[in-house]
């Protein structure tokens, strides 16, 4: 008889009724296997030993705790809408914040223009820490120069003469979905940021916390950050409970949906002091967690990339190709939502919501 | 999709089976990660919460997708423990002299911490192939061969071969980790 392999020798320490009586004799008699089995045996004996212990639940009572818990009012849109408006919040926010710090402080004069997107890993701890920056009123001052003026449309017919670009649209719908649906318009905005060392020193000030000190170069730089017509398709499912207006409370934490977003690229530019200067002051602020710096220094072409916030225990992100271009997904380790973005000649896209990375992708590669 | 609440009410009764057959074992299994009774529970419960987001309808299906995502959800709280005790060790360490901290290296608690079998197994499980704790967590969680087979959709046959496998795999990380 041939030798048993390791498999069939773990195996036959936990069930040995599932082989034949020749099979048990071998692997009782055969030196070899012997040998090897006790190797097993030991990997085993230590296994059954460090996850020893009992644990005791009353289902009972958790299940009551759990219906509570999943019943309890919840906004579906989680993460999915934010993600919907990643093109916009990471230009605008991550973009004005990170994407002047990298290694572009060769040029008095900045632009970014987004290209493409780069995740970056961010866990919870690092999300809670970020909310402790302190404001950017608290080292600037904040100027609307332009207020972007929202409008919706019956039709991307429409919305398009607004936009004044070719808006595509989708092409191929998950089931159920392609009643329900609105569209918006958002027209060009322009807000400036001036650092300030003299507010900065009021915020140490005022909140007895320490902030780096700003440097002379820093103290007055102007970014200034101007964004073009944005596109917002929202496609939701006709499901029967959208058919009855008594079930209205339901539809809305339970309609399926999806965001489409159409943007033309945003431009970053700052003056006054390098990047290089810009990127050593933001990422020393107290609360950016030396991880989060690390993956920031380490994005290479910072010009035209955009860091997304991956959480690392809620998402996961990958390089997809859509419609020909290099995109990022990023999907909720549940599968209950996803989302993807990509940039094409100079437009950002996105679609994300509710669903699964497989209709996501559906409907992106098939715009039109 | 459906939603929770619309799960809640239109499969209640197929809901609450599911939940009071497998509530323990799926606590069992996140116990063998975590080896944290209250974080095990709290890991039952977000997957039965998940479960229920998540709009399956087919409940017969239902353990080839509560086991798994147990095994992925009490990786990821250990994951999120650990960033919190990294965290909260340099925040520590930046309070302390080099000369404390040195003392700290050798102080027979900090030693005991390390020693500490759940501390060694929670740190070897996020060193080892996920689908290595997998199998593990089930089969130390209680699981039968062919109920891992069916759960994992994989051959019977095979399970042998992976646990042995895993078991190996994680000594070795065990090992490494002692030795250091």
């Amino acid at each position: 008889m041939k030798h048993l392999d390791s498999g069939e020798l773990r195996r036959m320490l936990d069930e040995p009724q599932a082989f034949s009586d020749q099979a048990r004799l071998h692997a009782a008699t055969c030196e070899q296997c012997r040998a090897r089995a006790a190797i097993v045996a030991a990997d085993a004996a230590h296994a059954a030993r460090i996850f020893a212990g009992e644990v005791s639940a009353d289902a009972g009572e958790a299940y009551l705790r759990a219906r509570d818990f999943v019943a309890a009012p919840r906004g579906i849109t989680r993460w999915y809408r934010p993600l919907a408006a990643a093109a916009l919040a990471a230009a605008f926010v991550l973009g004005l914040l990170f994407t002047p710090l990298g290694g572009y402080g060769r040029s008095f004069l900045t632009i970014f223009e987004p290209r493409q997107f780069q995740p970056i890993e961010v866990s919870r701890a690092d999300l809670q820490d970020l909310h402790l920056l302190p404001q950017a009123d608290d080292v600037g001052i904040q100027r609307v120069v332009r207020k972007p003026v929202r409008q919706s449309y019956d039709s991307i017919t429409a919305a398009q003469r607004r936009t004044g670009f070719a808006v595509l649209g989708p092409t191929v719908l998950p089931a159920h979905f392609g009643v329900v649906r609105s569209f918006f318009t958002m027209a060009p905005g322009e807000m400036t940021f001036t650092f300030s060392a003299a507010k900065a020193r009021a915020f140490e000030r005022r909140s007895h916390k320490s902030l780096p000190p700003m440097p002379r170069a820093l103290d007055g730089t102007t970014v200034r950050l101007q964004t073009g017509y944005v596109f917002n398709g929202h496609y939701e499912a006709t499901t029967s409970q959208a058919a009855h207006p008594q079930t209205t409370h339901k539809r809305s934490r339970g309609t399926e949906f999806f965001e489409l977003i159409e943007a033309q690229s945003p431009h970053v530019t700052s003056t006054g002091a390098s990047l290089d200067t810009l990127e050593r002051y933001l990422l020393a602020m107290p609360n950016v967690s030396p991880q989060l710096a690390a993956q920031i220094r380490a994005l290479g072409d910072i010009q035209n990339t955009v860091p997304v916030p991956v959480v690392i225990d809620k998402q996961t992100a990958r390089r997809v190709t859509v419609n020909g271009a290099q995109g990022l997904a990023i999907g909720d380790n549940t599968g209950l939502g996803a989302g993807v973005m990509w940039e094409k000649n100079g437009m950002i896209y996105v679609v994300a919501g509710p669903l699964s990375m497989n209709d996501v992708m559906a409907v992106a590669n098939g715009l039109r | 999709m459906v939603a929770a609440t619309t799960l809640i009410d239109s499969a209640e009764p197929a809901f609450e089976h599911l939940f009071l057959d497998e509530y323990g074992r799926v606590v069992s299994v996140a116990f063998r990660i975590t080896r944290d009774a209250a974080e095990a529970e709290d890991v039952a419960q977000d997957v039965f919460a998940r479960f229920a987001r998540s709009g399956q309808t087919n409940f017969d299906r239902a353990r080839a997708w509560l086991y798994p995502a147990t095994v992925h959800i009490a990786l990821n709280a250990l994951r999120a423990r650990r960033r919190r005790s990294a965290r909260e060790h340099r925040e520590f360490a930046l309070r302390r002299s080099t000369e404390d901290y040195a003392q700290r290296a050798t102080d027979p608690q900090s030693i005991l911490e390390r020693s500490d079998d759940a501390a060694l197994l929670r740190t070897a499980l996020l060193r080892i192939p996920s689908r290595d704790a997998e199998i593990l967590a089930l089969r130390y969680g209680g699981f039968s061969y062919r109920e891992i087979a069916e759960t994992l959709g994989i051959d019977a046959a095979q399970i042998g071969t992976r646990l042995a496998r895993a078991e190996r795999a994680l000594k070795r990380e065990i090992e490494r980790e002692t030795s250091r």
